[in-house]
């Protein structure tokens, strides 16, 4: 169990450097940073992103990718926008967005299935395949709106508005979704078989998992949760169009990979992107702060953004290897490793 | 020990006098973690000879032919090619010095024409052009030598396994080498193949060629080599000049004489109702029209050389590969969807790449195939519940190690091997296949793995085992079929059968 | 062999060019004029020079997505290195230095994915973020106009131009150089040790390993080598479009990778020919080039560069599946 969840080191130091950049920043900036206003506000901008990362972990859980995420996203909100404009008139408002946001899910559904059964059943790698999806969602999203903005009916605005207690509704959305994949992956038995196939998808053949459904049903979760982030965007503003986010995915990315999930597969806790979130939504905030006033503020995060992207990766392989190393030793004391690694018989 | 190397062993070549060394290994030490692979060996090939290099699956002959070819580091020792001492460890100075190998793996390109594969050298300067047409002129020269019919221009990954162990033997002897090292180059190959590739060795020997061979089967030994060298669990056991071993001795010295003669006795009753009945299954090229039947508390036993559809029959029972006609029944219904079948299990033959999640616990692996078993009545997975089977097949199985929550990877290939036993056995099914269960493990574990088979057996479960091993099929099964091109070719009750008799069915594909 | 040709990508690949351009020439008769196919020509040339880096990345079993911002970071410090210098020298010169930046940038990549042993998509994802954002950040976020004159010359540079029926045809320089370039690479990966080493390594790492190729070295030149293309590429744009902009070239990458994959290379490495890529260039930008001139709005661009992307990969993947299911090769349904 440990071996796939990851080491605890990592989620102290997770937890650590949550609080240090929180320590930090405060210590900088006093009187706005450590106030509830400030924490509510931070609070209510962590969802899109936040849900998009959970795309990314999922996936990478499961040794795979989802580049059309942002492009599912920002489908599905335009589908929402453009359906429940359409129907205001015979439905009214309420109704109208209703049936938008069924319609957002059903095209996150619906992509997502696509990405799974291409993936699955072309056994290609996922990256050009979900490369290929993403320019096919953005191309028909552009396509049917001429790229043009789309607006709704704004009966959505608590969702990307409203607070319960003071809490941002939007993050509530979002913990929710984390404890239930968080419970997915590590109570079900479909999420141990979905570190299975992370760990090795030729082995968890031969050990006659159906791999194609397990794959399946992570991209189509992935898509779902990807429209819900589209949801959530569209219901902050109002609007959808083709070009939002469009930083968004290696910002998914990043959080993903920070929140230790590994890249290849097998490995990590789904849970820990709430954490990672939290870590990067202050260090995006911390970039506002410091460099505001400066014309290339945006572009210098972007820059800072890259950079964390490998060193966090790069950081992170270093720590599997020191730990692989670790767990091999401490049972060495009774059984030995055979000496002549099997090799593989041709097929 | 026999080393005596004045003695002048019949066979050795003209060229014998004079000259270093082909190759010196001394004092070779190489450790995995805190496993000996191979334990200060000594090793020297005599320049326009062959050496054989014997052992057990797991005795340290890959290992040492790839510390000669570069491919790994030793720990301690030196290697010494025609009296110059390799000064780094990379398969390029081994190459440089003359070194070809052919892998065990074959490590040939599927992407590349047959042709590419043929003349490929990496360590050439970059820049030098390769003409392509003289590729394949001397390509086909390559394969012609060997009286092969090959088309040169071949996608290499469209051809069978016994044909790429062709094409791998090409490459290497046509690479204008010194000293040819082969990892078990006639797995695949059938006797008319074989006495090919053992021609051409002994042409290439008395060009002065030197050669380390390796392979399991004893009379391809005793018939090539000029010296026999047999390692034992990564110890240099024995060495000298060929004529001194018979392939009893050679036998009793890779075994320390624990040898497994015992059968399988007493073997259940054949009911009138078989558990699996494999009626006319046919794929495409890969095999055809195969019937046999298996019953409850029997073992059935599948030989034939590699590549030869055995393994791919197996896949398909297992429901793992689609066959195009023919039907399993099982329990007398035909069962079209076999993978999400239970009662079936299934155990592939490389524990690291296809059996085990290697980074997992013991634990996880063994609960793998049967997550119905450690669930919660809520339907969560209990990891209390996973401890708790996997602890109950720890003992069942006596897999040494102290804990069942500790990397699976640390176990030894035996103790890996009945971790992957575990999780087969653990859903309680009707049929075990097992493809080559007993691959790369220490010859204790071995008989204790036929014994978890024999036993399991006897309570009532039916195996289909694929074996490279004749002793192992003898060993364990109660009947054999023969495989030959995807063909049954022939059946036999095991208790008939001889050693001899049975690689002689294998090899000659029917036709003896 | 006439059989192999048949089957082959390049030959299928042709074909679709072909009856997609009668298609298009069929519905607007103006498609088959020589003014129309150069000026495909001159559109295709920065595609296909990002297209033939990424093929060798892919070779090599990587990938390298940050091509795009390579080139337009190379092609925007350049242009304000050289202004800064009040340089008045030729082209080539500007263009040579371009490269070297591309080249370092490609090394930047190698270095992450040789000697740090990242997946070479997220560390170039994070490189195209880091190029491009350190590019606009620190060097400047201004679209300059005002190109050392040589530059801005190279855009009317015509190797020839034909007249035919009163209208000129043009045949840019550029063209040449992408072609010139394309045959020198196809030689090279032919005909070439390097060339082998780089379809060794990414068909079987471990093997080439062994049959003696130096892999790291290998892969470094595959990366650099990109870096370098996506420099010319970069330069080029600029001089054809007379500005040095930093917010051109955005997402051309996926353009590239769809050209690349239609053209045959996996991501799996070990495969791929120039000539597969150029023509899937030559489809791609003679779809963008030809939508409007069949009246598909532009904006259905992306949807058919996905659609391209997804046959390229889907069809050839299916034909590999049946042959290995046939031989027993496909473990699972």
């Amino acid at each position: 169990m440990e071996a796939r969840l990851g080491s605890r080191q990592y989620v102290i130091a997770l937890i650590a450097l949550v609080v240090l950049l929180f320590v930090i920043l405060s210590i900088l900036a006093p009187s706005t940073y450590p106030t509830l206003r400030n924490v509510l506000s931070m609070a209510s901008q962590m969802a899109p992103l936040g849900l998009l990362a959970l795309c990314v972990s999922l996936t990478f859980l499961i040794g795979g990718i989802d580049l059309s995420i942002v492009a599912v996203a920002n489908a599905g909100a335009i589908a929402a926008a453009m359906t429940s404009t359409a129907l205001e008139p015979s439905l009214g408002a309420p109704g109208a967005s209703l049936v938008g946001v069924a319609a957002c899910l059903a095209v996150g559904v619906i992509a997502g299935v696509i990405n799974g059964t291409l993936v699955s059943q072309l056994r290609v790698h996922p990256i050009p395949i979900t490369l290929g999806t993403m320019a096919l969602f953005t191309g028909i999203a552009t396509g049917v709106t001429g790229g043009a903005t789309q607006f709704g009916t704004g009966s959505l605005g608590f969702l990307g508005s409203g607070t319960i207690a003071m809490v941002p509704v939007s993050f509530l959305l979002f913990v929710i979704v984390v404890l239930a994949l968080a419970i997915i992956t590590t109570k079900t038995r479909f999420g141990f078989k979905m570190y299975a196939v992370g760990a090795s998808d030729k082995v968890s053949r031969f050990a006659r998992l159906e791999v194609e459904k397990v794959q399946v049903r992570t991209y189509m979760l992935s898509g779902f949760i990807a429209s819900i982030a589209g949801l959530v965007m569209f219901a902050g503003s109002n609007a959808a169009n083709v070009s939002f986010g469009s930083s968004w995915l290696i910002l998914a990315i990043l959080i993903a990979v920070l929140s230790g999930v590994d890249p290849y597969g097998g490995k990590g806790r789904v849970l820990l992107v709430l954490l990672a979130v939290v870590g990067m939504q202050q260090v995006q905030t911390g970039i506002n702060m410091a460099l505001g006033r400066w014309d290339g503020a945006s572009f210098a995060a972007e820059f800072t953004f890259g950079v964390l992207l490998i060193a966090v990766l790069g950081l992170n392989r270093r720590l599997g290897k020191a730990e692989r190393r670790k767990l091999r030793k401490k049972s060495k004391s009774e059984e030995i490793q055979q000496g002549e690694p099997t090799l593989a018989t041709p097929a | 020990m026999t080393s005596d190397s004045s003695a002048n062993a019949a066979g050795s070549s003209v060229l014998e006098a004079g000259g270093p060394s082909a190759v010196i290994a001394q004092g070779i030490t190489k450790t995995y973690g805190e496993v000996t692979a191979l334990d200060n060996v000594d090793f020297t090939v005599r320049p326009g000879t062959v050496h054989c290099l014997v052992g057990e699956n797991g005795s340290g002959k890959s290992t040492l032919t790839k510390i000669i070819a570069g491919v790994e580091a030793q720990d301690s020792g030196t290697v010494s090619v025609e009296g110059r001492v390799l000064s780094s460890i990379d398969p390029r100075t081994a190459i440089q010095h003359g070194v070809r190998v052919i892998y065990q793996d074959l490590a040939l390109f599927p992407n590349m024409s047959v042709a590419e594969n043929v003349v490929f050298q990496g360590n050439r300067s970059v820049l030098i052009p390769v003409s392509n047409r003289k590729a394949r002129k001397k390509a086909s020269e390559a394969l012609a030598a060997l009286d092969l019919n090959i088309d040169p221009g071949t996608r290499l990954g469209d051809l069978s396994t016994a044909e790429r162990q062709l094409v791998a033997i090409a490459r290497t002897v046509s690479s204008d080498g010194k000293i040819i090292l082969m990892d078990e180059p006639t797995a695949s190959l059938t006797s008319r193949e074989i006495d090919q590739l053992l021609e051409t060795v002994d042409r290439l020997r008395q060009q002065g060629l030197s050669f380390v061979f390796i392979s399991h089967k004893l009379r391809e030994v005793t018939s090539v080599a000029d010296d026999v060298t047999v390692l034992r669990d990564g110890q240099l056991i024995s060495t000298g000049r060929a004529g001194e071993y018979s392939q009893e001795r050679i036998a009793e010295l890779m075994t320390g004489g624990l040898v497994e003669n015992n059968r399988r006795e007493t073997p259940a009753q054949e009911e009138s109702e078989p558990v699996v009945e494999v009626r006319g299954l046919g794929l495409a090229s890969s095999f055809h029209d195969i019937d046999f039947s298996m019953h409850r508390g029997r073992v059935l036993g599948l030989a034939g050389l590699v590549g030869s559809g055995r393994i791919e029959i197996g896949l398909s029972v297992a429901g793992l590969v689609r066959a195009e006609r023919g039907t399993v029944r099982i329990h007398g219904e035909s069962v079209e969807n076999r993978r999400a079948d239970n009662r079936l299990q299934y155990v592939p033959d490389d524990r690291l790449t296809e059996g085990l999640f290697l980074d997992w616990s013991i634990a996880d692996n063994i609960v793998t195939n049967h997550l119905d078993g450690v669930v919660t009545p809520r339907g969560t997975v209990s990891p209390s519940k996973i401890g708790e089977l996997a602890d109950d097949w720890r003992s069942k199985l006596r897999v040494k190690t102290p804990d069942v929550s500790h990397p699976v990877s640390s176990l030894s290939g035996g103790n890996q091997q009945r971790v992957l036993l575990a999780r087969a056995l653990a859903p309680e099914p009707d049929v075990v296949i097992l493809n080559n269960p007993t691959v790369g493990v220490d010859i204790g574990s071995r008989a204790d793995i036929h014994d978890v088979v024999r036993n399991a057996a006897d309570e009532g479960t039916a195996f289909l085992v694929i074996s490279d091993e004749p002793a192992e099929l003898l060993s364990i099964c109660d009947d054999l079929v023969f495989i030959h091109e995807g063909r049954i070719i022939d059946r036999r009750s095991a208790d008939s059968l001889s050693e001899e008799t049975l690689i002689d069915i294998i090899s000659e594909g029917g036709r003896s | 062999m006439i059989k192999r040709l048949l089957g082959s990508r390049e030959l299928l690949l042709a074909a679709v060019i072909l009856v997609l351009a009668i298609v298009f020439g069929m519905l607007a008769p103006q498609f088959f004029s020589f003014a129309h196919m150069f000026g495909i020509g001159r559109s295709a040339v920065v595609l296909g020079l990002l297209s033939l880096g990424l093929l060798l990345v892919m070779i090599t079993g990587g990938i390298d997505v940050s091509v795009s911002a390579t080139a337009v970071a190379s092609m925007y410090i350049t242009s304000v290195a050289l202004l800064e210098l009040n340089y008045h020298g030729p082209f080539l010169l500007a263009a040579v230095l371009a490269v070297v930046i591309g080249a370092v940038f490609g090394l930047v990549n190698a270095t992450l994915v040789t000697i740090l042993k990242l997946p070479s998509l997220i560390v170039t994802l994070g490189t195209l973020t880091l190029f491009r954002g350190g590019l606009l950040a620190f060097v400047g976020s201004d679209r300059l106009r005002e190109l050392p004159a040589k530059m801005s010359e190279f855009s009317t540079a015509q190797l020839f131009t034909l007249e035919t029926g009163g209208r000129p045809a043009p045949f840019h320089v550029s063209v040449a150089v992408l072609i010139v370039i394309a045959v020198l690479l196809a030689w090279a990966l032919r005909s070439t040790t390097w060339g082998k080493s780089m379809y060794a390594v990414g068909d079987d790492e471990v093997a080439a390993r062994r049959l003696g190729v130096a892999v790291t070295p290998v892969k470094i030149s595959a990366f650099v080598l990109a870096g370098a293309l996506a420099g010319l590429a970069g330069i080029m744009s600029g001089a054809l479009n007379r500005a040095a902009d930093p917010f051109t070239i955005v997402g051309v990458e996926m353009d590239a990778l769809a050209a690349v994959v239609l053209g045959g290379a996996a991501v799996t490495g070990g495969r791929g020919s120039v000539l597969g890529t150029m023509l899937g260039v030559i489809l791609i930008t003679m779809v963008a080039a030809s939508l409007v001139l069949v009246g598909i709005p532009s904006a259905w661009r992306h949807a058919f560069v996905g659609i391209f992307l997804l046959l390229g990969l889907g069809i050839p993947a299916l034909r590999q599946r049946r042959i290995e299911k046939a031989r027993g090769m496909v473990v699972s349904n």
